[in-house]
């Protein structure tokens, strides 16, 4: 029994030594991630050993703050308002129209984002979420995205991009081939943050319209873009961009896209028939 | 070998019968399911959330169900005596007890592809690509399991009581998801004896991380031959704990 146990031993410290040297892991903490702010459920994910799940709420968090008005709101209207919105997130039927049009001030309307919004902590949030899970991509290209183009604070954006170029540069030693993937978006949306910056929206858009055509590229991005085309009266464009939207299956997209189509599909009026409903 | 070929039969059958397995396997069909309407919430994100609120699930259940099943798993043989009917027979005390642990294992694990079935149809239903790092994370999350049931039967034998078997076993495991840094912190000390205090602790304690394949299989070439080492790494480091646990039963008398 006991040569067992040595052996068992040796056998223990021989692997260990081995993947000490062999084995990097890949989320260690940074100095850069002690910007972030953190609670107590992401201690509790990494103490659980399951940060991309505390990620992930972080991430939920993150959509029902940008998705949550500034203003307060009396109890009976944050209620109703709470009720309507869970009920047009299922696709529910619910008693007034959801209206994302700006500037509109019918009162029998919804307007989810009625101000834009400030969203001050926007950035922290981003940063909360990639420093639990660093290789969490689709955060650094709708926070950029949201940051430069909703919030119009494209130097905020332009910090959580740089941030994720570092971090993905950081495993470049290690990679080949699958790097290049998200990497090349990351620096792409830098660039066009630039371009927007200087003024030049011609170069902006034809990077945009790369940007969009990637599989993973966030909704609110296309969604920017067709609102371009839109006002370019590139209507074709713009409806082919919410038809791909509402296809995505995205429900917190998929009443606007619905809603965008019937619209563009009147401006058009190439088909009449046409629906996607 | 027959014997433990007998003992972890058994071991297996009683605990496919207990009613906290099928329990276990039901809660976590039903955060599965629940997992569903938490990942409505995520905009474009539904199926990671899915992946991961998933893959999470079948490890925690399991890690309770090890947890709970381990340190009752000769305890309560020898409250109820029962121990003795099977000890009073050819059946060696090394035969026995890694039978009943390769028992209550291959339940768990039993349980772990039942939730993982449930897991994968769900993603595969909402769109999901299988890839096979999935399999490969199961695997390592299933290794976690190995460790921690040794280490979880260690402390049952220790301490002979399941609830300070438990706290350790709980403690065992959260400190082996900070294994990386308690060797930053021995590397951070300047005197020669804590070095060596925190080198002994960070040895002694399994590094979980080695398994957490679920947490990073996509950051860019994450893979490597590590996978492999961290397999040698579970089954040594449960070989070594479960070679203790047989040398304290052996010198344990009823």
């Amino acid at each position: 029994m006991l040569r067992l146990l040595v052996i068992s031993v040796v056998l223990f410290s021989v692997v260990n030594a081995e993947l000490a040297r062999g084995f990097a892991y890949p989320l260690a903490f940074s100095a850069a991630d002690a910007a972030a702010s953190y609670t107590g459920l992401d201690i509790a994910s990494v103490v659980m050993g399951v940060r991309k799940l505390g990620a992930d709420i972080a991430w939920i968090q993150l959509l029902q703050y940008y998705g949550t008005p500034e203003k307060p709101l009396d109890e009976d209207r944050a209620f109703q308002l709470s009720w309507d919105m869970t009920k047009y997130l299922f696709g529910a039927k619910i008693d007034k129209e959801v209206c994302f049009t700006a500037g509109c001030d019918d009162k029998s309307h919804y307007h989810p984002q009625i101000d834009g919004g400030v969203y001050p902590l926007f950035l922290q949030y981003c940063y909360r979420i990639v420093a639990l899970d660093p290789s969490y991509y689709f955060t650094y290209l709708y926070g950029g995205g949201a940051l430069a183009w909703n919030l119009n604070r494209p130097q905020e954006a332009l910090l959580l991009l740089e941030h994720g170029i570092a971090v993905l540069a950081k495993y470049q030693h290690a990679s080949v081939r699958d790097i290049h993937e998200p990497y090349w978006q990351l620096n792409l949306y830098v660039s066009a943050i630039v371009y927007r910056k200087s003024g030049d929206f011609t170069g902006m858009l034809s990077l945009l319209e790369t940007a969009v055509g990637q599989p993973d590229a966030p909704n609110m991005i296309k969604g920017i873009l067709a609102n371009i085309y839109q006002k370019q009266k590139k209507y074709t464009e713009a409806l082919r961009l919410w038809i791909n939207i509402y296809d995505t299956n995205d429900l917190s997209y998929r009443r606007r896209a619905e809603e965008k189509v019937n619209e563009l599909k009147k401006i058009i009026c190439i088909n009449p028939d046409f629906s996607i409903a | 070998m027959t014997t433990f070929f007998s003992v972890a039969y058994y071991t297996f059958i009683e605990n496919i019968r207990k009613k906290i397995f099928y329990g276990l396997i039901l809660f976590g069909g039903v955060m599965m399911g629940a997992s569903v309407l938490l990942s409505v919430l995520g905009g474009q994100q539904t199926l990671r959330i899915l992946l991961d609120l998933g893959s999470s699930a079948i490890e925690f259940f399991a890690l309770l169900g090890v947890g709970f099943s381990a340190v009752t798993l000769i305890l309560e043989e020898m409250e109820s005596k029962t121990i003795y009917l099977i000890l009073t027979r050819p059946v060696s005390r090394f035969h026995y007890l890694t039978g009943r642990y390769a028992g209550l294992l291959m339940a768990l694990y039993a349980g772990m592809l039942a939730m993982a079935l449930m897991h994968v149809s769900l993603l595969l239903f909402n769109g999901w690509v299988f890839h096979a790092r999935y399999v490969l994370s199961l695997f390592l999350s299933a290794e976690k399991i190995l460790v921690v049931g040794s280490v979880a039967l260690f402390f049952s034998l220790f301490s002979s009581s399941a609830v300070s078997s438990l706290s350790f076993t709980v403690f065992f495991w959260i400190l082996g998801h900070f294994s990386g840094e308690i060797n930053y912190l021995g590397t951070q000390i300047p005197s020669l004896a804590g070095k060596l205090a925190i080198g002994i602790f960070y040895y002694v304690i399994p590094n979980m991380q080695y398994f957490n394949l679920r947490d990073f299989w996509d950051v860019p070439q994450v893979m490597g031959n590590w996978v492999w080492l961290s397999f040698a790494y579970g089954c040594a480091y449960s070989a070594v704990f479960i070679l203790l646990t047989v040398m304290l039963f052996k010198r344990k008398e009823f």
